[in-house]
């Protein structure tokens, strides 16, 4: 099956008033898709979701709607193809929830916009799927900005059109709200085939939802294409001015890089290994590690955090070579941390290699499922009195 | 269900108060034909009303030639400005703005003032209703054109509000040039007009009044659907299917031209247009154009001939200007908003 363009951008420049913010875009939208603009506070996302969606005027160039020009649409059909949700702030005092969700209805309703059964079906139906149900009779200016956001989103999905446009959908909201509502598109998405479009702050987010992404910086777009390829074009961490391990695309991590000192040499993984990675980053104390499988989920929690780690191939044995440089590296830090792991014929040189660091002297650590331990934190303060 | 309930509830709501709003005015009009120096009872008021001018009867020429006419203009005077302040409100998203307090009155005032005493001196007569309504809706549209020229540069709407308020003195001070270099009989009616009186109406004003009011009040109506989604904002509007540009350009002709049409005549009525729209959201707690336009029309015409009734009998047998009036009651609600902003922090 061919797919269907539903909206292309061809030259397509976008700005305020003559000046050009974002210039000659080139991209095309498949039908279907969720398709997610990223690009750091200013660089013209929300200018370019305005002009797609025909609020402000291009400035040059040409956007189709499948495959009619914007411009000759009319606004009536286009209200009933393509729907929009905005960050901007609304102040309206004696509407409820479910009376400015309504409003979604009204391309499809008459003269006088009376609303049929059947419209007011479709409302309540998106305020459940958005579990914004306990908001149908609360009044507008009761309602918390997430609420409100929460709110406006039901009124573009009972808009019930093929394109829905939203700038920043999870902004205002909490984490689990935030996951709630990409959720919320992307069945929207596989189950009844819309577009979605839409700006996001959370690289990390667009990455697990989203099937195209398209990064825009410095006045043009960086790369749209699917996320897979743009994982894998490096343009993400262009994007963001990430360092290259700041972020791992396979995870859909974000990660704090960790201090270069050598602090805490870790000796193998456990269970509660990532939370000791992770306290240890709050406590700004650097971290090496080894020897590591590369099919364990420290591994690239730690790369990610760019810390030095010594790893072999996922299931064969720890070599000989790669516990000697651990040795080598290990015997710079101040502490030794030693897993709590089970051996095995894998693994047993890991035994080694600890036996080998406490033998010579070096304070070791058994945490025992503990993720942080007191010496670590006296550590952590002894180097900030010393002013590192 | 318990939310349909709330939808019928509305429904109910607006239906009620639009009967009670529809009684209180036939009920007011009646009373104020029949109140003055002589004292006519409503049923006499009813009956002589029905009848065509009997020029034998003291009652029927007291009520056809004196007092219908000042009580039909207060009416239409305050539903148009009640209805204009509505839509000012909505183009500015804000429950502050009304003709007056953004100096459009006083813009329709000045070039009025410009068209009578001017006209005057140029030989042509200011007796002319269409003439002088005229004058007040270039005067409307000018002001208008100010307003939104520093609207496109001033975002905050207070400022806004205080732009209005100095074009507003600036107004006053050409008029006031005005009268003090024009030197004929035109200034002394001129002043007591200026300062917003329903006392100097003719028939022949009260005709354009209705015609225009009529059509601008059912040409209003007709945008409500439009209107609704402006609320949510200009962006939005456009991607429901809003020509926005033409919306906002029909709600500065229609309050423009309501607006105009009043100050024409009765000179720049204070406040109603800010009073009456909140009053209604608050009877209807609803901010539907549909049932609140209708709403602001019936409160509107209730407020200006009560008003009116207020400014000629409060100090009988002088008389009060109903500007000064309608003030008394829109200043205090203007600062119970104001504070209720603060409390809230809406607006």
């Amino acid at each position: 099956m061919a797919e269907e363009k539903v909206i292309q951008l061809d030259h397509l420049s976008v700005g305020y008033g003559g000046k050009v913010i974002v210039d000659n875009i080139q991209a095309d939208f498949l039908k279907g898709k969720m398709i997610c603009i990223l690009g750091s506070n200013g660089a013209g996302k929300t200018t370019m979701l305005k002009t797609i969606s025909r609020i402000i005027p291009k400035v040059s160039g040409e956007v189709r709607l499948n495959g009619r020009e914007l411009e000759r649409v009319r606004s009536a059909d286009l209200a009933r193809e393509m729907a929009v949700v905005l960050t901007q702030k609304i102040d309206i005092g004696n509407l409820t929830g479910r009376e400015v969700a309504a409003m979604g209805r009204y391309p499809h309703t008459g003269f006088f916009c009376k609303l049929s059964d059947r419209d007011l079906e479709v409302v309540d139906r998106c305020m459940e799927l958005c579990s914004a149900a306990y908001l149908k009779d609360m009044y507008f200016y009761e309602m918390s900005d997430g609420e409100k956001q929460k709110v406006m989103l039901v009124r573009g999905l009972a808009q019930d059109a093929d394109i829905l446009m939203l700038d920043e959908p999870t902004n205002h909201l909490d984490i689990k709200h935030k996951l709630d509502v990409l959720h919320i598109l992307r069945r929207l998405c596989v189950r009844e085939g819309k577009t979605i479009i839409c700006t996001l702050h959370e690289p990390d987010l667009a990455v697990k939802c989203c099937d195209w992404l398209v990064l825009v910086k410095d006045d043009r777009v960086l790369v749209s294409g699917a996320t897979e390829q743009v994982l894998e074009s490096g343009a993400l961490e262009e994007l963001y001015g990430f360092s290259a391990r700041q972020f791992n695309p396979d995870l859909g991590l974000v990660q704090y890089l960790s201090v270069p000192d050598k602090d805490v040499y870790i000796v193998g993984s456990d269970a509660s290994t990532p939370k000791l990675l992770r306290n240890l980053n709050k406590f700004y104390l650097g971290f090496g590690m080894g020897v590591l499988h590369d099919n364990d989920v420290v591994y690239p929690i730690a790369r990610a955090m760019n810390a030095p780690v010594e790893a072999v191939p996922a299931y064969t044995p720890v070599t000989e070579a790669a516990a000697e440089r651990a040795y080598r590296t290990a015997r710079d830090y101040r502490y030794i941390v030693i897993s709590d792991c089970p051996v095995c014929s894998l693994n047993e040189r890991n035994r080694a290699l600890a036996q080998r660091l406490e033998a010579e002297g070096k304070p070791v650590l058994r945490l025992a499922g503990e993720t942080m331990a007191e010496e670590l934190e006296a550590l952590c303060r002894e180097k900030m009195e010393c002013g590192q | 269900m318990k939310e349909q309930n709330t939808l019928r509830h509305k429904g109910v709501r607006a239906t009620v108060v639009l009967l009670v709003l529809a009684a209180l005015l036939a009920v007011s009009a009646v009373l104020a034909i029949g109140i003055g120096s002589v004292f006519i009872s409503p049923s006499r008021v009813l009956e002589v009303l029905f009848q065509p001018t009997d020029l034998t009867n003291t009652d029927s020429i007291i009520v056809h030639n004196m007092r219908l006419c000042r009580v039909v203009a207060s009416l239409f005077g305050g539903a148009a400005l009640a209805l204009a302040g509505l839509l000012l409100q909505i183009l500015f998203n804000n429950p502050i703005a009304d003709p007056y307090v953004l100096g459009i009155s006083s813009g329709a005032r000045l070039f009025v003032g410009l068209a009578v005493l001017g006209g005057v001196t140029f030989g042509l007569s200011s007796d002319n209703s269409w003439f002088m309504f005229a004058g007040g809706f270039v005067g409307s549209m000018v002001m208008m054109a100010v307003i939104l020229a520093f609207a496109q540069k001033i975002k905050s709407v207070t400022s806004l509000l205080i732009v209005g308020m100095m074009l507003s003195y600036l107004c006053s001070a050409a008029v006031g040039i005005m009268t003090s270099l024009s030197d004929n009989d035109a200034v002394a009616d001129f002043t007591r007009w200026g300062m917003g009186s329903f006392s100097l109406m003719t028939w022949d004003n009260v005709k354009v009044l209705a015609v225009v009011c009529g059509v601008f009040f059912v040409l209003s109506f007709l945008l409500s659907k439009s209107l609704n989604l402006y609320l949510l904002g200009e962006a939005y509007a456009k991607t429901m299917g809003v020509n926005a540009r033409l919306l906002r350009f029909l709600i500065i002709l229609f309050s423009g031209v309501l607006t105009a049409v009043v100050t024409a005549f009765a000179g720049p009525v204070a406040f109603v247009g800010m009073s009456v729209p909140h009053i209604s959201r608050l009877l209807l707690k609803s901010e539907d154009s549909r049932v609140l336009i209708p709403a602001c029309l019936l409160l509107g015409a209730v407020f200006g001939v009560v008003c009116d009734l207020l400014a000629r009998t409060v100090a009988a047998p002088g008389e009060l200007a109903v500007g000064n009036i309608t003030s008394c009651v829109g200043v205090p609600l203007v600062l119970f908003l104001l504070l209720r902003k603060n409390k809230s922090g809406r607006y």
